[in-house]
């Protein structure tokens, strides 16, 4: 069975929280909920990262959005960037997509309306990175922005009004945590007769 | 405002480290943190005097008492303890209302106030970094529970807690384990750490031990001697994945992938998926029969 990162993190996520349905969850793995404006913005940022040359500018533009910054953010972008890597936790394989790679650090955009640190340093998502990479540091770069109104652009804009980077570690025992929650998760598919569609 | 793309560049030695400490009151946070190097305590939370072995500490009682610390007050110190990091945070805030009224409702910060309190205390820590300081940010600890289990974060109101993260390099908790006090560095499900150290679990010396004394300065040192390893490691993983990135662009058609198969296995995980990755962008696919790369059939077109 192949499943994304993403896939074991939501559940991680619905596993610890006390109020999260089951329903929202399983239709994620499956693919059946469309993304939220939120995410398509997400991955709108991502596209205009991920051809983004050295220099400056105060406009990002892709995918019909428009990225206003209104933040001093200076980001060191790797040249190795969205790579895909594999692992085997016994009959689960695991897949996950970095934004960049630099030597033995992994780097990851995120963007959101409020900074929440512990959402993220809880999360799986870094430590199966750092295992899938065999990487000893990550980090995260993450753009605050909001929608705006913005009458001289057709599509969607928004405003990256702040910048955060927060980076985590390798640790003793994080196959391990990675391990464990690979078979917890494998359990549950099988359960749930989930067949989840992680890119090949 | 902009934003600015450069050139990654290699990582410096790492020579000053901002470390957070958090626990329970009451299980020695501010003695361990008295066993860094040639510590000064700065006491916003007025209990240093309970601490044993109590070494050289300033009562913090407004912000105006931090800032008129000077260069050379410093001078004779290689630690800097911030007891507790949660109300250093509230003092500058109330420094900063005071100074500015329109950053402050109701004694609480506004969304600009926040905007300085982080501004102020991430400069505040780099300028004791530049005078050549260790920080140890001591934070009480909140148990949250969460269904069954009971969740261990930083007791640090509201969103400054998420500058006592950024800032930090390394962040352990102390608990008593089997009636001993340890200091864990990696996190669990159920509570945070951060450990670029790769540390065990490391018991903590009884309070009468010699080998208390300096207890934190090692721990220090030793982050530090992985971080400047870590650097070392980064700098020659960097130059691998750089000539394999090169190598990797000038290879087209299958053969000239299936060549390079024997070496790229051997090669670490960063590079074999750069070197998959270039191969699908190539229009190739693995076939598992012939254990190489051959051309990924055309798409039908309707």
């Amino acid at each position: 069975m192949l499943a994304r990162v993403s896939n074991l993190e939501a559940f991680r996520y619905w596993r610890e929280s006390e109020d999260a349905e089951l329903e929202p969850l399983l239709a994620s793995i499956r693919e059946e909920s469309p993304p939220s404006s939120a995410m398509a913005a997400g991955t709108a940022l991502h596209a205009a990262l991920e051809t983004a040359q050295e220099g400056e500018c105060d406009v990002l533009y892709a995918e019909g959005y428009k990225f206003i910054i209104r933040a001093d953010v200076t980001l060191a972008l790797p040249r190795v960037r969205e790579i895909r890597g594999y692992k085997n936790y016994g009959p689960l394989r695991v897949t996950g997509k970095v934004d960049c790679i630099e030597g033995k650090r992994v780097d990851d955009h995120k963007s959101t309306g409020r900074f929440d640190p512990e959402r993220y340093i809880e999360g799986y998502q870094w430590r199966y990175y750092l295992d899938l990479f065999d990487a000893d540091r990550f980090r995260w770069n993450v753009f605050e922005m909001d929608a705006v109104d913005d009458y001289n652009h057709a599509g969607p804009a928004y405003e990256v009004f702040a910048f955060h980077q927060l980076e985590q570690f390798r640790y003793p025992g994080l196959h391990q945590d990675c391990a464990t929650l690979a078979a917890d998760f494998y359990e549950f598919a099988r359960a749930h007769n989930l067949t989840p569609r992680a890119a090949a | 405002m902009s934003l600015k793309i450069i050139k990654s560049s290699d990582p410096i030695k790492v020579e000053r480290l901002n470390v957070v400490i958090y626990a329970q009151p009451g299980i020695g946070k501010t003695s361990l943190a008295f066993t860094a190097e040639s510590p000064l305590l700065l006491d916003f939370d007025q209990g240093a005097h309970r601490a044993a072995n109590r070494k050289d500490t300033v009562r913090v009682n407004s912000w105006g008492d931090v800032t008129a610390i000077s260069a050379d007050d410093l001078a004779p110190y290689s630690t800097v303890i911030v007891d507790t990091a949660g109300r250093a945070l509230d003092a500058l805030s109330a420094d900063i209302i005071r100074r500015d009224a329109k950053k402050g409702r109701g004694g609480a910060l506004t969304l600009q106030g926040y905007g300085s309190l982080k501004a102020e205390f991430i400069a505040w820590l780099k300028a004791l970094n530049g005078m050549g300081k260790d920080v140890v940010l001591i934070a009480h600890m909140d148990e949250q529970r969460n269904g069954d289990e009971i969740v261990e974060r930083l007791d640090v109101q509201g969103g400054s807690k998420g500058e006592i993260y950024k800032a930090a390099d390394a962040m352990g908790r102390i608990a008593i384990q089997s009636g001993k006090r340890v200091l864990l560095f990696s996190p669990t499900d159920a509570s945070f750490g951060k450990n670029p150290g790769n540390l065990d679990p490391l018991t903590i010396p009884d309070k009468n031990s010699p080998d208390f004394e300096g207890f934190l300065a090692g721990v220090i040192n030793s982050i530090k001697d992985a971080l400047n390893a870590m650097t070392e490691e980064q700098i020659k993983a960097q130059a691998v994945l750089e000539e394999w990135r090169s190598r990797i662009a000038e290879l087209d058609g299958a053969d000239a992938f299936n060549n390079e198969i024997p070496e790229i296995k051997k090669q670490p995980q960063a590079v074999q998926a750069l070197f998959a990755h270039a191969a699908t962008a190539a229009g190739l696919v693995f076939d598992k029969k012939a254990s190489g790369y051959v051309s990924a059939p055309a798409q039908k077109v309707a």
